[in-house]
């Protein structure tokens, strides 16, 4: 194996490594720390994963979901894999229905939250309803599933904003609103 | 007006379908695999790794700041009083440690009181993540199979004025981390009993999707007579029942909460228990080992 290969291999390890550890400290950050400052579960795995698909390419954001969902597997002692087939799915109905819209336009984190929260939730339900036991589906639309997405739906506008003027700095672009 | 440079930006190719297909094949099989047990240990080893690093994050980073701020102080000092620096950062950090080790030997203590009044010997730990999203309610502990911890063994804690009570069974066991099922988690079953003068009425109590909210008590004999403010303990029926199960290991007569409300749900009796404990608000439990001593 010559130099440029072994390069380009390293290159491409500790890029998987850096994904990995950052999105490492989101997940740690969003189990431990979010729920002691404002004392409800908030999905910011969900939010970024939902807003990201919006701006970044999709094998990028599909990186995040997978590595987002297996250490959030380990850290609330799911099945490896459950949380990662989550946040893909999610991410996938979001691509299906918004990638072909600008992602100028201000509506879109609302209607991807939503629809990925949608998404994300009634998977679990499905996958929550075969292998771990049968539970009041009402009750987890109101207790759960309304609470969750709202609580991430506060945020949605404003990580749009901060992560798109974060691609706009990274490529020097002008930013143009449309509405 | 349609900003179709970022429309492109964002549509992959075959290689972005290529990469986002094999990570759901991955993510699928790794479920598999695990659903089959065969990435359990893999998962309980990550996990028994990162646990005790987890739960001792917040006093490691305050501690850091405290290095920090002393590391600060000892640079405005002048080289000849290095020494004196040293040994002030020591008591520094000996201060430090001084609440720490109050609150260990509360603990400590508080563990003797409860081992000297019932048959139980018990491990105490810190609870390293607790996980409350999703509908879902459970802990993960710093303690595993290297510390003598096993599945279904029932997990306690006190709060403020409240006897010690269980707050939920060891569900998942790594060696040296745990995954403890919450009683308010809705898939938690625990046998209980209620002592009603000289009757002993037994039942299953169960979690419920809402937070913060009381357990559900079913399979009440229908002449059991039950009143508000009866205590619940666990019936241990397991032991009785199923001696090789992993729930054989919870005691019988450990509390559980009190009566809050009796009704019917059809043509059963079904109680509301208040339970002693919100187990989200505990941060450091016991695990009953054995109670025979």
């Amino acid at each position: 194996m010559d130099n440029s290969k072994r390069r380009k291999i390293e290159e491409v390890v500790w890029l998987e490594v850096r994904t990995l550890l950052i999105v490492a400290f989101f997940v740690i950050g969003q189990r431990m720390l979010l729920p002691m400052v404002f004392h409800v579960a908030i999905n910011a795995m969900l939010l970024l994963v939902v807003i990201q698909v919006l701006i970044e390419p999709i094998a990028i954001v599909a990186r995040w979901a997978f590595y987002a969902g297996l250490v959030l597997d380990i850290v609330s002692g799911t099945w490896l894999g459950w949380h990662s087939i989550l946040l893909l799915l999610a991410m996938l109905a979001v691509y299906a229905v918004l990638a072909r819209i600008t992602s100028e336009n201000w509506l879109l984190p609302i209607v991807a939250v939503v629809l990925g929260g949608l998404t994300y939730h009634g998977f679990n339900i499905l996958f929550t309803y075969a292998l771990v036991g049968g539970f009041d589906l009402t009750k987890y639309v109101v207790v759960v599933f309304i609470p969750e997405l709202a609580v991430i739906l506060i945020p949605a506008l404003p990580v749009f904003l901060l992560l798109r003027s974060w691609r706009g700095i990274r490529r020097g672009e002008v930013p143009i609103d449309v509405y | 007006m349609r900003d179709r440079s970022s429309v492109r930006s964002r549509s992959g190719g075959r290689g972005n379908s290529l990469v986002v297909a094999v990570l759901i094949f991955l993510a699928v099989l790794f479920f598999l695999l695990d659903y089959q047990g065969v990435l359990t240990p893999v998962r309980n080893m990550i996990t028994s790794y990162i646990a005790p690093s987890l739960g001792g994050t917040q006093s490691m980073v305050s501690r850091l700041s405290d290095a920090f701020a002393g590391s600060m102080d000892v640079q405005r000092i002048a080289t000849d009083r290095d020494a004196l620096a040293k040994e002030n950062s020591d008591l520094k950090g000996q201060i430090i440690r001084i609440p720490q080790l109050e609150l260990e030997n509360l603990r400590l203590r508080e563990q003797l009181r409860i081992e000297k009044e019932h048959p139980w010997r018990l491990i105490g730990t810190d609870i390293s993540i607790q996980t409350v999203s999703e509908g879902r309610r459970t802990a993960i502990i710093g303690v595993g199979t290297n510390q003598g911890v096993n599945v279904g063994m029932a997990v306690i804690s006190r709060y403020q004025s409240s006897p010690p009570a269980l707050i939920g069974v060891v569900d998942q066991v790594g060696p040296n981390s745990a995954n403890v099922l919450l009683v308010s988690d809705f898939s938690s079953l625990v046998s209980v009993q209620i002592y009603h003068g000289d009757t002993v009425i037994r039942g299953v109590a169960s979690g419920l999707l809402e937070r913060d909210a009381m357990l559900h008590m079913t399979e009440i004999e229908r002449d059991g007579q039950i009143v508000t403010g009866d205590s619940v303990v666990t019936a241990g029926l397991t032991r009785l029942f199923g001696p090789s199960l992993p729930n054989a290991a919870i005691p019988a007569d450990i509390p559980v909460g009190i009566v809050k409300s009796v009704g019917l749900e059809g043509r059963n009796k079904v109680a509301e228990i208040q339970p002693y404990i919100d187990p989200e608000v505990v941060r450091y439990v016991w695990i009953i080992q054995s109670d025979a001593k």
